[in-house]
């Protein structure tokens, strides 16, 4: 993770420091167009809204909160969209702005979004993630459930439970840490899917697959896990890889396409290897 | 540690979305490598018409005496139609995979990063087909020869014949600017396919695989631009 990347608590951690988070506070009047759609059968369309009156303190689901008060005040539906922490960490918030998965700020989850990155008279487009492995639950919020089937599939170590192990019995060079946690810093969000023009979900299996290749614990079932997830990721609909690169561009953890290389690597040397042991 | 007890079974790497990349990056390099001896063999048209169709009557000798006229040429254009085939035929199967995954399309689309080689992938590869079939159709089958006469083997008179003719030669470069753009993606896409890319190696690799686009370039087109300035005749 970058230094840069706004993943702080709201209200403790200090504004950094650039020109666009000063003090001064702005009201804007906004037009957002949403795709409403009742349920998952359902046709949905996009519908436009009138946003008057939007401080550029709120977060990007703050603004969606004042929308729907209003919604609710003229006994209209409020637009449903998914959020848990609302502090980056979480991977529950996602929304298409714009045509971005999590909008124009990079290394930023939609809840980290600040109104102040938009200006006075802007229109929003604002879809949900669109592949066919997340289904529409309603509006903006969708099943991303297949991203949990491919974790099913051998994304952990499989550990006696019970007291925590001694945590230096097995030690973890430097470097091969760095690269866990780097990877590990995966919220499960679904961006990657959602801005791939295939809809694949390779920078999300290839994090997880990365994580767990790096470290000691993650070693008795390496090869497994990597043809299980592989073959779970493709038997979900997920596209394939073009080697295009959005989904890192907008993934609010900067996973990078190295990791998606990596997972490459892992498959063929777990290919060759369930070879040899085939032939044995 | 226990491990799983009951693994279920896995498919074979050919038919995982990854390994069917792995295909088409195999299949792409083998053209590619070819692509690059037919460059530079066409090169030879730059010295004269005798060092170019004794190069035509060469390709017909090689491997000799290992393997008997023309036996080892027919070898490569076997190996080469193979290529062509797995590369075409996982380059539909998997654009359709790629397609049904995403069938609501979006209303507003963006691209943050996404370069033009990469998203042209496609509809490029379409044409490069069918500009390889109008080529032999133009050169090896001499169907395609308005404004001259072909002639079987005078292959020197037949490239110069042809691209005295403007069109042509506009066919030909635009088919070429295709192709560098499929060459700088493609070249790049083998190494992160096969997992030979990393953060650290990204830029080199990305700039050897635009100079050998630009390289592949320049020197297929300077075939026709020759000619049809009159710098081969
Ligand atoms: C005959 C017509 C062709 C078609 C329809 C075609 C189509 C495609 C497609 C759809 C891809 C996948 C693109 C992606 O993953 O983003 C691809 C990749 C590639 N193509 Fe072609 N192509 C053709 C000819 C060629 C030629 C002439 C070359 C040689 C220069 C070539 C070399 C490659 C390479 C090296 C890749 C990269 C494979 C990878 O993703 O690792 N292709 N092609
Ligand atoms: S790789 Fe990035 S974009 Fe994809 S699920 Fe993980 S955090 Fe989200
Ligand atoms: S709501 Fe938790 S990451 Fe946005």
């Amino acid at each position: 993770m970058s230094a840069t990347s706004v993943t702080g608590l709201a209200g403790v951690q200090p504004a950094p420091p650039d020109s666009d988070s000063g003090p001064d506070e702005h009201l804007l009047d906004l037009t957002l167009h949403v795709w409403r759609q009742a349920g998952s059968g359902a046709e949905g369309e996009m519908v436009r809204y009138a946003a008057p009156g939007i401080s550029t303190h709120m977060s990007f689901l703050e603004m969606l909160d004042v929308v729907n008060e209003r919604l609710i005040k003229e006994g209209k539906d409020p637009i449903a969209f998914d959020h848990d922490c609302r502090e980056g960490i979480c991977g529950m918030c996602g929304l298409v702005i714009n045509g971005v998965a999590h909008g124009p700020q990079a290394a930023t989850t939609t809840c980290q979004l600040h109104m102040r990155h938009f200006t006075d008279g802007d229109i929003i487009y604002v879809e949900p993630w669109r592949a066919g492995p997340f289904p529409v639950i309603k509006d903006l919020i969708v099943d991303r459930g297949a991203l949990d089937r491919i974790i099913e599939a051998g994304g952990f170590i499989t550990a006696p439970t019970g007291s925590a192990a001694e945590a230096n019995a097995a030690p973890v060079a430097k470097d091969d840490a760095d690269l866990a946690f780097d990877n590990a810093a995966c919220i499960g969000c679904g961006a990657c899917v959602a801005a791939c023009p295939n809809a694949s979900a390779m920078l999300f299996t290839a994090a997880k697959i990365s994580h767990l290749a790096a470290l000691p614990q993650g070693q008795p079932e390496r090869e497994h896990r990597t043809l299980a997830m592989v073959a779970a990721q493709d038997s979900l609909g997920f596209g394939g890889c073009t080697n295009i690169g959005e989904c890192a561009a907008v993934c609010p953890k900067e996973i990078p396409m190295e990791s998606i290389a990596r997972m490459n690597r892992e498959l063929l040397r777990a290919s060759l290897k369930r070879g040899r042991s085939k032939r044995r | 540690m226990t491990t799983i007890a009951t693994a279920p079974a896995t498919p074979p790497l050919y038919r995982t979305s990854i390994g069917k990349k792995m295909l088409m990056a195999a299949s792409g390099l083998v053209i590619l490598l070819w692509l690059i001896g037919h460059m530079l063999g066409n090169l030879k048209v730059w010295l004269n018409q005798r060092e170019f169709d004794s190069y035509a009557e060469f390709l017909r000798r090689l491997g000799e005496p290992i393997f008997p006229h023309t036996v080892f040429l027919w070898l490569i254009r076997v190996v080469l139609t193979v290529a062509f085939v797995v590369h075409v035929y996982l380059a539909v199967d998997l654009s359709r995979r790629n397609r049904r995954a995403r069938q609501t399309r979006y209303v507003r689309t963006a691209r943050v990063q996404a370069d033009m080689p990469a998203v042209t992938m496609r509809w490029g590869g379409l044409a490069l087909a069918l500009f390889v079939i109008f080529h032999l159709a133009n050169f090896t089958w001499g169907w395609i020869h308005p404004g001259y006469r072909f002639v079987r083997g005078s292959v020197y008179a037949n490239v110069v014949g042809n691209f005295d003719q403007w069109w042509l030669v506009a066919i030909y470069v635009a088919a070429m600017v295709a192709l560098a753009l499929h060459i700088y993606h493609g070249t790049w896409s083998i190494f992160q396919t096969f997992g030979a890319n990393s953060r650290r190696w990204d830029r080199l690799i990305r700039r050897s695989a635009g100079a050998l686009a630009i390289v592949m370039f320049v020197g297929f087109v300077s075939v026709p631009v020759g000619v049809l300035v009159g710098a081969i005749q």
